[in-house]
Formats: C-alpha cells, sequence, structure tokens
C-alpha cells in the first residue's frame, strides 16, 4: 500500500522521532563497537620489535661516514656529518635485501646499485631507498621503524 | 511547460527510485509503511509489516507474532533469549581473542599475560568472554529448569528437548575445552581431574584417555585438541543443534503457560513481532551489554593463577563450580569392594546416569497435563533435584574433606606462596619492616598502620582458632629494591611437642595497586 | 508493550554504553602500563621464591655469594671488569645463558630443562629478572653484612653453633638435608655434580667430630661453604645422624 506522498510531506511526530533517535543510538554504539574491534586488532609493537622503535647507542657513539647495520630492524644507520639516516635494507624494487659494498649497497636480485646516503646509482630500481624515521633524544639515537618515508623517484 | 514537466518527472523518477530501494532494502516495507509504523498507525489490511518475515533471510527465523501470555517476562525469563544473546557475545569476544592467543604450551600463558598488559581493551574481552560463559552455563541450567517446571517438554515438544539437553552438554563441552586454554595452575588441574575419571572406565579406559587428551597426561597434544574443540568443533555442532532448536521452537510456537494450555484461560491477543517485540529485544541487547560492561568495569575480573606446573598441585584445586558436583560425588567413600573403583562410579556412571535421564525424560514422564496440580511428583523431584545439585556442589569445594592441615591453611590465607592472601590487601607503605608476634602485638594504640593490625588481628583470631596456644610471627624484610620479603612462623604445642611451620613469600611494590 | 518507553530506555542505554566505551578507551594506555609493570614485578618476586631454593645455597641467601668459590650476585654493576669474555647480547642475555647453560667448568650447574636442568624458560626469565633487580642503588640492609633475618625456628640460631645439644633425629636430618645438601651431594647423599658421596667407605669411616668440623668451616679451596653461620649445633647432629643411618645401609 504505497501512497505517493512526497517524502517529508508529514510532519515527523515526536514518536516518530524517537524512533530516528533509538536507530542513531544503535548506529553510534555499533561504530563505537567497530573502532574498539579495530583498536583491539591493530598490532602495537614493542621496542626492538620490527615496526617499533630500536636505540642504536649515543650520538657519539657512531663516527662520521660510519654504516651500522641493524639486523632486526632492517635498516642501515649511516652519519653524514651531522645528520643521521635510517636506510631501510629492502630493495625499492621488488623487495629483496640489498647488500653493502664499498660505495653503498648492492642489491643481489636485479644489480640495482644506491650511493653511501640511499640515493638510486643503477637501475632497476625507481628511487631511493626508503628511510625510517630518527629522532635523536638527550643524545641518544633512535630509529622508529614505525615511521617509513619514501625515496625520492630518479631515473637513472 | 515541456522544461517542468521534464525537471519534475526527474525529481519523481528519482524520488520513486529511492522509495524502491528503500523497501527492498528493509524486505517489503516501503518508507510510508516505516514512517506509519514508527508514527503509532495501526497497520492496514493485509499487514505490510508481516511481510519482511516472508522475504527476508533474518526475519523469516523469527515469529509474525508472539500470543500475548507468552510474552510475559516472568513466564519464561527470557532465559532462551538470553543463552542466544550470550552465544553471540562469546562467540564474537572469543574470534578477537583468538588474534592474539598461540595454543602452545610455551606460548599461551604469556599471550595471556600480554593480552592483558598489551593489547588495547584486550582485558576487557577477556572478562567478558570470562563472565559471558559463567552466565551461560548458569543461564542454560536455569532455563532447562525453567522448560522443566512449566513443562514444556511435553509432547508436541519432546524432540526439542532432547536437542537441548545434546546443548546442555555442548556447552559445558565448550567451558571445560575453553578452561585449559590459559594454561595456568587452574587449567591444567582442573583438566587433570576431570579427565582422569576416562581412564577408570573398564577395559577400554585408558584409550579414552588418550584420545581425550593425545597423550598420557595433559600437554601439548591436550592443548591442541581442547583448543580445536573449542573453536571450529564445538561452534560447528552448536550451530547445527542450535539450528535445529530455534526451528522447532518457531515452528511449533512458544508453549503456551500451562493454564491456557489446559484451556483454563484464553489468549487471543497477538503481539507483532514488528515493531513491539523488535524493540524489546533491541532494548535487551543493550541492557545485557550494559550489565555484562558494568560487572566486567567493576567487580569481575577473569582468574589468572601461576603458569601450569605439572610437578605442583595447588592447595585447594578445585573443578569449575558447575562440575563441582562431581567432585563432591567422588569424595563419597568407596563401597564397592575393589571391584570397580570409586571414581569409576561416582565420576562416569552416576553423572552418565544423570545426563541419560534428562535425555529421556519427555518418554519417561508420560503425564499429558501441563498444570503443577498434576504433576506434584514431578515438581518435588525437581525440588530435590536442585537442592541435591546444592548440597553436592558444596561437598566438592575444599570445605569438606579436603582442608591441609591447620598450620598449611591459616599460611595459605594469610601469607600464601602462590595466590593472593590476606597480606596482598595492605598497601605498600603498610608493610612495614619489621618483626611482629601475635603474643606480643598490641592494636588499637594507633602504633601500627591499619592494614598491618587488621593483619595481625586477624591472624591472633585464625590462630585462637585452629591452633590454640599458638604463636604467630610476620617478620617483613625490604629484600631488594621495590621487593619486600614476608615470613609467617608459627609455633604451637600438640601433644606435648613444641612444632613450628614456616611459609615465607615475596611482595614487589608494583603488584600492589596503591 | 510499551513501545515508547521501550525506544527511550534502550536510546539512553546504548549512549551509556558508548560513553562507558570511550571512558575505557581513554583509560587503557595508562592500565596497559601498570598491567606491564605489575607482570614484571610478579616476575621479580617469583623468581626471589626460585632462588631461595636453587640459588641461595652456592650464592648465598642475600647474593652475596661466597669469597673465591661463588660470585656475588647482588653487587651494584654486575658487567663491571668483564670486557673480557666475548659476549654480543645484553645483560639479560649473559644471566639467562648462565642459568640456563651453566658453566661446566666452573661448578655452575645447567637449571634450564633443555639443558637436562628442572626449570621451565619461564623460571629462568623470573630469575633473571630478580638477579636483574640488585643491580643500581638499593635501599640499606640490602647488601650490608648485617641483615635481619627473619625469626628463626627455636632451634636455628644466627650464632656459631655451640650450646647443648640432644642426640640427632634423623628424621628432621634428612629434612635438612634434602633442603641444604641435596643440591650438591644429590638426595640420597650418595654424590652430585658439586658434592662427592658421602656414604662411601673412606668417608663414612671418619668420626662425628670430622663432619662436624667440615660442615660448619666448610672446605677452603672446594665447592664446600662453611655452614656454622647457618645450621645450628642441633641442626648439624640431626644432619650427622641421617648420614649415619644412609652410610650403615651401604
Amino acid at each position: 500500500m504505497s501512497e505517493e506522498t512526497p517524502a517529508g510531506a508529514q510532519k515527523v511526530t515526536r514518536r516518530e522521532f524517537l524512533w530516528y533517535a533509538w536507530a542513531s543510538s544503535l548506529a553510534l554504539f555499533m561504530a563505537g563497537s567497530g573502532g574498539a574491534t579495530l583498536a583491539f586488532a591493530y598490532p602495537r609493537f614493542k621496542e626492538g620489535e620490527f615496526g617499533g622503535k630500536f636505540y642504536m647507542g649515543r650520538v657519539e657513539d657512531f663516527e662520521d661516514g660510519s654504516v651500522t647495520p641493524n639486523r632486526d630492524g632492517k635498516f642501515f644507520l649511516v652519519r653524514i656529518g651531522d645528520e643521521f639516516k635510517a636506510l631501510y635494507q629492502v630493495c625499492t624494487h621488488l623487495g629483496c635485501l640489498v647488500r653493502q659494498t664499498d660505495e653503498g649497497y648492492a642489491c643481489p636480485c636485479h644489480g640495482s646499485k644506491f650511493a653511501k646516503d640511499g640515493r638510486l646509482v643503477a637501475s632497476p630500481a625507481p628511487r631511493d631507498l626508503d628511510e625510517f624515521a630518527v629522532e635523536i633524544i638527550d643524545g641518544e639515537v633512535w630509529v622508529d621503524t614505525g615511521a617509513k618515508t619514501k625515496g625520492q623517484n630518479r631515473n637513472v | 511547460m515541456a522544461e517542468n514537466k521534464e525537471t519534475k518527472s526527474r525529481r519523481d523518477k528519482a524520488r520513486e527510485w529511492l522509495n524502491g530501494y528503500l523497501t527492498s532494502v528493509f524486505a517489503g516495507l516501503s518508507p510510508q509503511d516505516l514512517r506509519d509504523m514508527f508514527r503509532g498507525k495501526p497497520p492496514g489490511r493485509p499487514n505490510p509489516r508481516y511481510k519482511p518475515h516472508t522475504t527476508s533471510f533474518w526475519l523469516h527465523m523469527k515469529p509474525r507474532w508472539y500470543p500475548k501470555s507468552v510474552t510475559r517476562f516472568s513466564y519464561t525469563f527470557a532465559l532462551g533469549w538470553a543463552s542466544a544473546f550470550l552465544a553471540v557475545v562469546l562467540g564474537i569476544s572469543g574470534i578477537l581473542l583468538m588474534l592474539p592467543y598461540t595454543p602452545s604450551v610455551d606460548k599461551a600463558y604469556f599471550d595471556i599475560l600480554n593480552i592483558m598488559s598489551n593489547v588495547p581493551f584486550g582485558k576487557l574481552m577477556r572478562d567478558l568472554h570470562r563472565l559471558g560463559a559463567e552466565l551461560m552455563v548458569a543461564i542454560v541450567m536455569v532455563h532447562m529448569l525453567r522448560v522443566y517446571f512449566t513443562g514444556s517438554y511435553k509432547q508436541p515438544r519432546s524432540f526439542n528437548w532432547t536437542v537441548g539437553v545434546i546443548l546442555l552438554l555442548i556447552t559445558w563441552l565448550f567451558s571445560y575445552s575453553g578452561y585449559l586454554l590459559p594454561w595456568d595452575q587452574l587449567a591444567y588441574w582442573a583438566v587433570t581431574i576431570g579427565t582422569s575419571m576416562a581412564d577408570s572406565v573398564p577395559v577400554i579406559g585408558k584409550n579414552i584417555q588418550l584420545l581425550l587428551l593425545g597423550a598420557p597426561a595433559v600437554g601439548q597434544p591436550a592443548l591442541l585438541r581442547f583448543y580445536a574443540l573449542h573453536v571450529i568443533i564445538l561452534p560447528l555442532a552448536l550451530i547445527i543443534f542450535f539450528g535445529i532448536h530455534y526451528y522447532k521452537v518457531v515452528r511449533q510456537k512458544i508453549s503456551p503457560p500451562p493454564s491456557v494450555a489446559a484451556g483454563l484461560r484464553e489468549d487471543k491477543e497477538r503481539v507483532p513481532f514488528l515493531p513491539d517485540v523488535l524493540v524489546r529485544e533491541a532494548l535487551w541487547v543493550i541492557l545485557g551489554l550494559l550489565f555484562m560492561l558494568i560487572s566486567v568495569v567493576t567487580f569481575f575480573e577473569a582468574p589468572l593463577e601461576m603458569h601450569a606446573d605439572p610437578n605442583l598441585t595447588p592447595l585447594h584445586s578445585t573443578a569449575p563450580w558447575y562440575f563441582l558436583w562431581i567432585q563432591g560425588l567422588i569424595k563419597l567413600p568407596d563401597i564397592f569392594g575393589g571391584l570397580v573403583e570409586g571414581k569409576f562410579i561416582y565420576g562416569v556412571v552416576l553423572p552418565g546416569l544423570v545426563f541419560a535421564l534428562l535425555f529421556a525424560l519427555p518418554y519417561i514422564d508420560r503425564n499429558p497435563s501441563r498444570l503443577p496440580q498434576d504433576r506434584k511428583l514431578a515438581i518435588a523431584i525437581g525440588i530435590v533435584a536442585i537442592i541435591l545439585f546444592g548440597v553436592l556442589t558444596w561437598m566438592g569445594t575444599p570445605a569438606y574433606k579436603a582442608q591441609a592441615s591447620p598450620q598449611e591453611e591459616i599460611a595459605l590465607e594469610f601469607v600464601p606462596t602462590d595466590r593472593e592472601g590476606a597480606i596482598h590487601e595492605l598497601s605498600w607503605d603498610e608493610l612495614a619492616e619489621g618483626t611482629y608476634d601475635t603474643e606480643t602485638f598490641v592494636s588499637g594504640a594507633m602504633m601500627y598502620p591499619k592494614g598491618l593490625e587488621t593483619f595481625m588481628v586477624e591472624l591472633r583470631e585464625a590462630i585462637e582458632k585452629e591452633l590454640p596456644g599458638g604463636v604467630g610471627t610476620l617478620t617483613i624484610t625490604v629484600w631488594q629494591k621495590d621487593l619486600k620479603r614476608i615470613d609467617l612462623d608459627l609455633r604451637w604445642t600438640e601433644g606435648g611437642e613444641e612444632h613450628t611451620f614456616q611459609q615465607h613469600t615475596y611482595i614487589h611494590r608494583n603488584m600492589i595497586s596503591d | 508493550m510499551n513501545v515508547a518507553r521501550n525506544l527511550i530506555v534502550t536510546t539512553i542505554a546504548a549512549i551509556l554504553l558508548m560513553a562507558l566505551l570511550i571512558a575505557i578507551f581513554l583509560g587503557e594506555s595508562a592500565r596497559m602500563h601498570e598491567a606491564a609493570l605489575a607482570q614484571k614485578g610478579e616476575s621479580i618476586a617469583r623468581g626471589a621464591m626460585l632462588y631461595d631454593s636453587y640459588c641461595a645455597g652456592c650464592h648465598g641467601k642475600r647474593g652475596e655469594g661466597l669469597a673465591g668459590i661463588y660470585p656475588p650476585l647482588n653487587v651494584e654493576n654486575l658487567w663491571e671488569g668483564r670486557e673480557d669474555i666475548a659476549f654480543y647480547g645484553s645483560l639479560h642475555d649473559f644471566i639467562a645463558l648462565n642459568i640456563s647453560a651453566g658453566h661446566p667448568n666452573q661448578n655452575m650447574p645447567s637449571w634450564a630443562d633443555d639443558y637436562g636442568g628442572p626449570l621451565r624458560d619461564d623460571q629462568v626469565e623470573d630469575l633473571v629478572q630478580f638477579v636483574m633487580n640488585w643491580q643500581g642503588p638499593q635501599p640499606p640492609g640490602v647488601r650490608g653484612e648485617v641483615v635481619a633475618t627473619p625469626t628463626p625456628a627455636p632451634e636455628a640460631t644466627a650464632e656459631a653453633p655451640t650450646g647443648p645439644v640432644e642426640p640427632g633425629d634423623p628424621e628432621r636430618g634428612g629434612e635438612l638435608f634434602a633442603n641444604t645438601c641435596a643440591s650438591c651431594h644429590n638426595t640420597d647423599a650418595k654424590g652430585g655434580a658439586l658434592g662427592p658421596s658421602l656414604v662411601r667407605p673412606d668417608i663414612a669411616a671418619q668420626d662425628d667430630d670430622f663432619f662436624r668440623e667440615t660442615i660448619i668451616n666448610g672446605r677452603p679451596g672446594t665447592a664446600m661453604p662453611p655452614w656454622g653461620g647457618t645450621l645450628s649445633a642441633q641442626d648439624i647432629e640431626d644432619i650427622i645422624a641421617w648420614l649415619r643411618e644412609r652410610q650403615a645401609e651401604e
């Protein structure tokens, strides 16, 4: 029995409003439960776990030009002057791990080459090595493997 | 003029499309039908609010209307509904808890610790799951009692009663299999005790136990089997049998109250599912969740004892509360002259008999009347069964025949080594370093911290009761940074000889929430 | 059935439920942190109990060790002076390794069940947490020489074992032996990793004073520590009585 009354022609009664409030509150609750489920299921990373933060040492412990690999974190900590970089070891081509060479890093899978500071030197990789955020807190060097920035695209 | 007609028809077309789409979403109820329902308008004929029950999957499982007499809360107490509600809560919380849990004897316990300290809402989910499990067992048993006392199991619902008894068994198995998963002392020993009855079965007992545990004793194979039972085998069985059970309830309708069934009064009024019962069930869902959440936030906590230790049975080991009646039974004296083990009769035969009787009830009870006045024997037996259950349950607790020596009991209550006791109620500062003696301790003089005073007074009373003439000495020593050692020495005279007993434990500052 | 009333109550309850969820969420971070700290504290407390059973016999009740034989564990910095050992792990790993696998040449038995010992890995971890809790500054009396011992049972004293004694009670001696001596001499006194058999003929032939002297003063240069400060004269009589019974059985 469908009347052709255009929607909104009838004014919403108090009783009807109650229903809309009821439905909204239930929808809100479902959304809240969904949020709680998400918070439950989203992984947290402990310090020292890949995805979490790694303590590398004090600033003085690293020489200028040094490259310190970290196996669990899958990165190379490089000091250039006063700047620290944490280069993600995964090649930006298809995902193999790059190895250290005299000039920098090389990928054993398809021959991509990178300079010591992560810059792309030889393709087929399309961009520089990705980096993890490095924080210096009270002279301590921390690498956050949960915060990754992509390397710059390059044509070589 | 032609333009107006086109735009109008485009708007109309859009409205038409929206109405049609919403009608299909609401399974045959158009937006206007819905609004009429919301506004409290009585339905027209034919009643459009019956349409979803024939076109929608979910609603085809629910009755279109209920006789008013069965909707009275004090008739069924919504116990069947509550069982289904809890099953859903347990299913969802259970699936979530599967994400951070590994069924390995090396990992399980630590995954539980991780859930409680490193997973947001982890403790909440675990407490909800445990509360749901305890409530589920209680509610299905009370549901069974309700159905028994209203005689609803009689024809034509006898088959559904037997399906219900199978569901009861599935519920118990769910709870028991889940009990083992935290792999703590409580879990390990409750399951060891329970499954030890399996091998008392003559001839094939050993084989049954091996099948149950996958090994001669509870270990990794048992954990895997119980896990598989808990997360897939039993859920599948539940879906099958609950499906049958609920299908029969909808097809045969909820049994009318005995007086209506006997024709003593009439019930012609109908309560429609849409909107009345739907709104009421939504209310129950929210109130049920609110009750559970508040319980979990205030007083209810899922227990976790120490890591399972196959070499040390803790004092006062008990089965889960719904199996305490069996634990009580097996404490009865062995009167079978060595022909069969007592625990076979008490632990296997008798519970099996009880289960068989429950199963066959509708076929044993041939009385067609459901009125209490015509069923005096059945009602009496029901009441006696409840009392017996209560007595046997009490007998299953450590209070009956399972007390250790008085000195061990005192030490267990006041300075336990593997659980929380009276000493853990003191705050860190109240655990003042020093030696305190029940003989010389002065109470009421404000010399000592309040918690310590309460402890010593209670200790003195306990000693007077259990070890008359005895003396207790409490020594608190700062042992390491944030760690204190608590020593309890008990000295008493018995039969002219002096006896001593010592027990000590350690408390770390972070163990006490001050 | 009052539909309007049910609608209102449900709406209010659902909002309450949401508020409760949000309140819990806001407190979760702090609660989890507290729980993690509590779990670590419980680990240390369990470690202390395990230490009493398995380690105190050699490393001392308060971790003071025995000069020259068993290293002290209660020192402020266990790493001090250990650059000689080529070990790349953390202090935690070092302690865990020593407890689990032992030091076969240095009288430290292996304790982890992977290496034949009695402890599960989580129990080793509890012990590591307990030992590591000795690092750094401690409240007074923790590392001190004189320490308030718990009020002992009437028979045991903290002074040198003198005073009138009754004939030894072998049953009591057996208990004392199990708790004090068995870790080195084995529960049947037939000898273990560190201690020789006490029932073999040449030792059994010695007189009571030999045993008293050895137990009280130990044997410098060997793994046998002096027990005069821990066992009373009566304790020693009881142990000797039990040993004599075992020797008679041989």
